[in-house]
């Protein structure tokens, strides 16, 4: 018989016990060196953002967002889970682009208690990927992170044009464009709703803005997002 | 910034690239690393004898279409079921855990299976077809550079190899060689005579570290034979030679290719009971190839196996003729409360100072986990000590460094348990009364100990918190080797 395996880490999970993780949360999914390497975003972050720094102020790029005319108001907050360090990038690597879907399971409970308590009641509604990359990729990961949630989710957004290659522009010309991917496909389903987006990670916020606008105009209430992590 | 070896989409031939400019299609291929680590011309891909996703493929894959219509190349399913039991194709993994459901998008069921034991490789699903491509490869002429001597205990051995390959009754044979016999000399012969006949080999061992310590060897002994070596970060991934070197793990991406298996270490770990290796090594191999198990340690359930059919080459001798170092027993108390309180156990400083003190050897500690080995290290803080283990990144080099001498002392975990040579070493184990320290592994360990011929001796010392069976039937086993 196989050893028990941690779900991340898929090393056995005896081997932890002779030290002292045991009463770590991270148990049965990460190892130590990982949960010494995992950044929770707790107390002080961004009040609007979640973007972890010194004390619970509004941060530039919140004020940049929302000094904007088209762009404030779109979205009422952001909520994360981690920072996007290192460590995440591993992560993500392995769930997103090595496709290993099951290990947004490791963040199962979690994501449940964020939302409890900071969006109980609200629809959930996962940012889509354009056709092409769901061909490529064969799952959705925010999807994937939504349902974790709640298996009910409200999957009326779809991506009308495919992703712009974000990595060859900067931070500030990536917000600046207001280009509209999303359509909502059924207006009548989030019609004076509030509403929280779920996407992987969150950030300079523009995508779940452009999502946001195209939900305020089919008629919901608020729009939030939330996401795994927070760079 | 580190680099990676990456696939671009639509390409066929790995590059690098640093991190940054990694697109989310591209298929990455080694861990991220400094560029100076990762080697500036690119390996060149070579489909032949592999199991792949048409997804390795996109370039060639007009060629794939031809052959699968012409019936040269085989498809199979990724992941079969039987009786709800799930089988991975590529890797063989048949452990349930290591399978995930998903909602798949490609076959539109929320009960797609993946494969989570060889992820690494590319994902393996239950809509994913597989591409099983057969091999023809170039075989030289043999040219031999190697000059030293097999004893006459070697020759025995290695005829007993040759012939299995001649003639044809038996496939399998078992060579029981004591620590340091010579077993990589012994196998030349075999290698001429396979490469003769035109037969491809694998030499499989459950260690990196071996794989990095033969090749070099080998490519020496052999140097018009094109011989690659495969470990988890190897460069050498995408191609195939007659004669392969690799990882137990490696051998996964092999199907039908081998016409002569050596598996290494019968009985190590991971190899001795991971069931899902037997099966990427017995994947790897064609239907009637040859195989050939060498041990120190073999388990029992084989030697009975094999007896009856006298297919047990034995090896008694070390190479230079001299008895395998006897361990001596050294009791040093509740060393591990010391490590803890981050002290130094004043028996094993005793024992350490009086090996510096008496003996030109450098020493090597065995320790049962990485967290001793790392707690030692910091509590020695000498320069000349280091630690190395499996999780260790400078594993290679630090290896290396210590073969050169450039440390006095190297504390390990099991990992260097077998297979790896110094030439001149002495060889404390901490806790040798700690489970991970079987009789085969402490058997093992003692064998690290005077492997040459200008220094056959070595001190081993097995310190315990108390003796264990383990410890008395290794000093009973090596005793009888001994006396053979
Ligand atoms: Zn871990
Ligand atoms: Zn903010
Ligand atoms: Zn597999
Ligand atoms: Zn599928």
């Amino acid at each position: 018989m196989r050893d028990e395996q941690l779900l991340y880490c898929q090393k056995p999970i005896d081997e932890q016990l002779s030290w002292d993780t045991l009463l770590r949360r991270e148990y049965r999914r990460f190892c130590y060196a990982c949960s010494q390497q995992m950044i929770w975003i707790n107390a002080l972050h961004c009040s609007r953002c979640y973007r972890p720094q010194a004390d619970s102020s509004v941060c530039l790029d919140c004020v940049r967002w929302e000094k904007s005319t088209y762009w404030s108001n779109k979205l009422s907050r952001n909520v994360s889970l981690l920072s996007y360090n290192n460590w995440a990038q591993d992560f993500v690597a392995r769930f997103k682009f090595r496709r290993d879907v099951v290990l947004a399971k490791a963040f199962e409970q979690e994501l449940k208690r964020m939302y409890a308590r900071n969006f109980n009641q609200h629809l959930i509604v996962p940012i889509p990927l354009s056709e092409k990359r769901m061909i490529e990729r064969g799952f959705n990961q925010s999807e994937v992170i939504a349902r974790c949630i709640r298996t009910n989710i409200t999957d009326v957004l779809i991506r009308v044009i495919h992703e712009e290659k974000t990595s060859k522009k900067l931070r500030w010309q990536r917000v600046a464009g207001r280009s509209r991917p999303f359509e909502v496909t059924d207006r009548k389903s989030v019609m004076l709703k509030n509403v929280v987006l779920v996407d992987d990670i969150y950030t300079t916020g523009a995508t779940v803005r452009k999502a946001a606008t195209v939900l305020l105009e089919a008629g919901a209430t608020s729009v939030s997002s939330m996401t795994l992590f927070r760079s | 910034m580190k680099c990676v070896w990456v696939v671009p989409k639509g390409q066929l031939e790995p590059v690098v690239l640093p991190c940054d400019l990694v697109q989310q299609d591209d298929d990455v291929q080694s861990e991220a690393a400094v560029i100076t680590h990762l080697k500036p011309s690119p390996p060149l891909p070579t489909l032949e004898g592999k199991s792949l996703l048409t997804s390795e493929l996109t370039d060639q894959q007009i060629v794939t279409r031809r052959q699968l219509i012409a019936g040269t190349v085989q498809l199979s399913i990724g992941i079969s079921l039987k009786r709800s039991a799930p089988t991975c194709n590529r890797c063989g993994n048949q452990d349930k855990e290591q399978f995930a459901m998903f909602d798949c998008y490609w076959c539109g069921r929320n009960e797609c299976l993946y494969c989570r034991s060889c992820i690494m490789m590319g994902k393996v699903t239950t809509c994913t077809p597989l591409v099983h491509i057969p091999i023809t490869e170039p075989f030289p002429k043999t040219r031999l550079n190697w000059h030293g001597l097999l004893t006459d205990a070697q020759k025995r051995a290695s005829n007993q190899m040759v012939e299995i390959l001649q003639h044809r009754t038996d496939n399998e044979l078992l060579v029981w060689a004591v620590c340091g016999a010579g077993k990589t000399e012994m196998l030349f012969p075999l290698i001429i005579e396979a490469i003769d006949q035109k037969k491809t080999l694998l030499i499989a061992t459950p260690r990196t570290d071996v794989v990095l310590e033969l090749i070099p060897r080998i490519r020496q002994a052999f140097p018009n034979l094109r011989s690659i070596a495969l470990y988890g970060g190897s460069e050498e991934r995408f191609q195939s030679a007659p004669l392969v070197i690799s990882t137990t793990h490696q051998t996964r991406r092999y199907f039908q290719y081998f016409d002569v298996v050596i598996i290494d270490e019968i009985d190590a770990f991971p190899y001795h009971y991971d069931k899902s290796l037997r099966f990427a090594v017995n994947k790897a191999a064609k239907p009637s190839a040859k195989f050939y198990y060498l041990s120190a340690t073999p388990p029992q359930s084989l030697i009975k196996k094999l007896k009856t059919n006298n297919q047990i080459a034995m090896i008694n001798r070390r190479y230079h003729g001299f008895p395998l170092p006897v361990p001596s027993l050294k009791w040093i108390g509740d060393w591990r409360s010391y490590v803890e309180r981050g002290k130094l156990p004043p028996k094993l400083k005793a024992w350490m100072n009086r090996q510096e003190r008496e003996s030109d050897r450098q020493l090597l500690i065995f320790v049962p986990s990485i967290n001793v080995s790392e707690r030692l290290e910091s509590i020695i803080a000498r320069k000349d000590i280091i630690c190395v283990h499996s999780q260790h990144a400078k594993r290679k080099e630090i290896v290396e460094a210590f073969r050169h001498k450039q440390y006095h002392c190297l504390i390990t975990t099991t990992i260097l348990e077998r297979g790896v040579t110094f030439p001149s070493v002495d060889v404390f184990i901490l806790g040798a009364e700690n489970d991970v320290f079987t009789i085969a592994a402490l058997v093992q360990i003692a064998g690290r100990a005077g492997r040459s011929l200008e220094d056959p001796k070595g001190d081993v010392l097995f310190l315990h918190d108390g003796t264990t069976i383990a410890m008395k039937q290794a000093v009973k086993q090596i005793k009888r080797m001994n006396e053979r």
